[in-house]
């Protein structure tokens, strides 16, 4: 990893999505590292610390409220801000998702992508 | 005694009593014969008496026979008519137990037999406390007999997989005392059906909204330039990927909607600003309404309409879908009015454009759902006003419009305040 460049780590288990997000975070200069599930990706955050998360909800194995839940109760990863990336867009979710500690909430099928870029370098 | 007889018998003294007065004349001894005459005069006069005693005690007898036949012609009609309505009862596809203020049983039909698995010979007269129901598991028997105390409704799964909604309730028999009833139906198919549903709903929700959010996203990318150059022909094209990925994405959510349990009026309610919803939507639609040039008048009422309580989100659907359909309707250059004010007890809402307006043949069918003006122009799926509409009943409300083919339209809606 290039120490000069930001890194963002990717849980989407969607991989279409997941490749279009992380070719639009390379062309805005970001180092993107990528997880297919919650698991994988609670492993890759306690391991690469990465400086920002994007987060799906519908995952396999683990979901991303539960994914949420331990990296915000884990010393090693309760700093890194993590957005929010999903379709689950009801009041409840994305009161659910900002309760449990996210830093935003982006619905994929409303959002678009320069928005996130924008967003992620204010977090930044 | 028979009245024919009572009369022989009086008439047989009759001659009696004159042959002795006879006898006794024609041997001189008048007192005696006298006596004898009023005897037998006596006599007659109490058999005409006894005899229309009789005959009334007769008729009084013949009375009660009637009334007793009456009586249990009733009985057996009553008692046919208890038979039938155990017999309904018995054969009722909802399970029924009936228990006394012992929680003994004193009632199970052939469905609860069937149900809990039970013989009713073997359950009747018993304390429910002691009845092993081999379908339900030991909590599930433990937690409907806790719950006899009180009007309670409760579902559990048998070993069988059969999902039982248990009713219990009390029947006041007479005015004393009460019956507790156990009511079991078996709502698997209902729960089967909602199953379905749910999962419908999730797989149109999501699983078909995120492949086409990533069509939608891959397209402006390209159109961005983002994997390399694109000459205009191609722009234009992946600007029509995007607004054709947009516009499925939209029919999803309104599918969405229109399938979810619709019971607004029991969602959470709050103070509803109307009219910080409709700028919150307005922002929303900048860019459409600054493409098609299209000047927007927003008046406000001077007048406190604050007292409307309802599910903010579920309101901002109606203002949006109101809103969309004034700027896709509309002409280029055109104009939009919107109005909200307060008329008796009621918040109004009105939004007029200056555009196509609806053809009279179609104004009857407009909230219907899938039904659009015919306009191959403007795109939409048909649900947006059947959603407002069933949103804004929900409320009390009401919705409705004014419309001219071809001089635009004018659509009102009202919720009333709360007190």
């Amino acid at each position: 990893m290039k120490n000069d460049q930001k890194n963002i780590l990717i849980i989407e288990d969607d991989e279409f999505f997941r490749e279009l997000i992380s070719k639009k975070l390379s062309l805005s200069e970001f180092n993107v590292l990528e997880a297919i599930d919650g698991q994988k990706g609670i492993e890759k955050a306690r391991e690469l610390n990465p400086d920002l998360i994007i987060l799906d909800l519908l995952l396999p194995k683990t979901d991303g409220f539960e994914v949420l839940s331990t990296l915000k109760s884990d010393n090693k990863t309760a700093s890194i801000p993590v957005i929010i990336l999903s379709n689950l867009d009801s009041k409840e979710d994305i009161e659910r998702g900002l309760k449990l500690g996210a830093s935003d909430f982006l619905i994929k099928s409303q959002f678009d992508s320069d928005e996130v870029i924008n967003k992620i370098k204010s977090f930044l | 005694m028979p009245k024919k007889t009572i009369k022989l018998v009086g008439l047989l003294l009759v001659i009696l009593a004159v042959s002795g007065v006879w006898f006794f004349l024609e041997f001189k001894t008048e007192l005696l014969a006298y006596v004898i005459l009023l005897f037998a005069l006596l006599l007659l006069l109490l058999l005409l008496f006894l005899s229309y005693e009789i005959e009334k005690l007769q008729k009084i007898n013949t009375g009660i026979m009637e009334v007793l036949e009456n009586s249990e012609k009733k009985g057996v009609a009553h008692s046919k008519a208890q038979s039938s309505v155990f017999s309904a009862i018995d054969n009722l596809s909802d399970g029924i137990l009936f228990l006394n203020e012992e929680n003994k049983v004193i009632f199970i039909n052939n469905s609860a037999e069937n149900i809990l698995g039970v013989n009713r010979r073997k359950v009747l007269k018993e304390r429910i406390i002691n009845v092993t129901f081999p379908v339900l598991k030991q909590e599930i028997s433990k937690a409907i007999i806790l719950n006899l105390k009180s009007r309670h409704v409760q579902k559990v799964k048998t070993s069988g997989g059969v999902v039982l909604e248990i009713k219990t309730d009390f029947i006041n028999v007479d005015g004393k005392n009460k019956i507790k009833q156990i009511i079991l139906t078996d709502i698997t198919k209902l729960e089967q059906a909602q199953d379905i549903k749910e999962k419908f709903i999730f797989i149109m929700g999501h699983q078909m909204k995120t492949p086409l959010s990533a069509i939608r996203m891959s397209a402006k990318m390209m159109q961005d330039q983002n994997f390399g150059k694109v000459n205009l022909q191609q722009k234009d094209v992946l600007g029509k990927i995007q607004k054709a990925s947009e516009s499925l994405i939209s029919l999803s959510e309104d599918m969405l909607e229109s399938v979810k349990n619709n019971d607004y009026a029991n969602s959470i309610k709050k103070p509803v600003d109307l009219e910080k919803l409709t700028d919150s939507v307005l922002q929303l639609y900048q860019d459409s309404i600054k493409e098609k040039k299209i000047k927007v008048v927003f008046k406000k009422s001077l007048q406190d309409i604050s007292r409307i309580f309802a599910d903010s989100e579920k309101i901002k659907v109606v203002i949006q879908n109101l809103i969309e359909n004034a700027i896709k309707y509309n002409l280029p250059k055109g104009k939009i009015e919107i109005e909200i004010s307060k008329k008796d007890n009621f918040a109004e809402f009105k939004i007029s454009d200056s555009g196509l307006g609806i053809p009279e043949d179609q104004k009857e069918k407009i909230f219907l759902k899938f039904s659009r003006v015919n306009n191959n122009k403007v795109s939409g799926h048909g649900l947006g006003l059947a959603i407002s509409k069933d949103i804004i009943e929900s409320y009390k409300g009401k919705i409705w419009f004014d419309s001219n083919d071809k001089k635009g339209s004018t659509f009102y809606f009202s919720l009333p305040f709360s007190n």
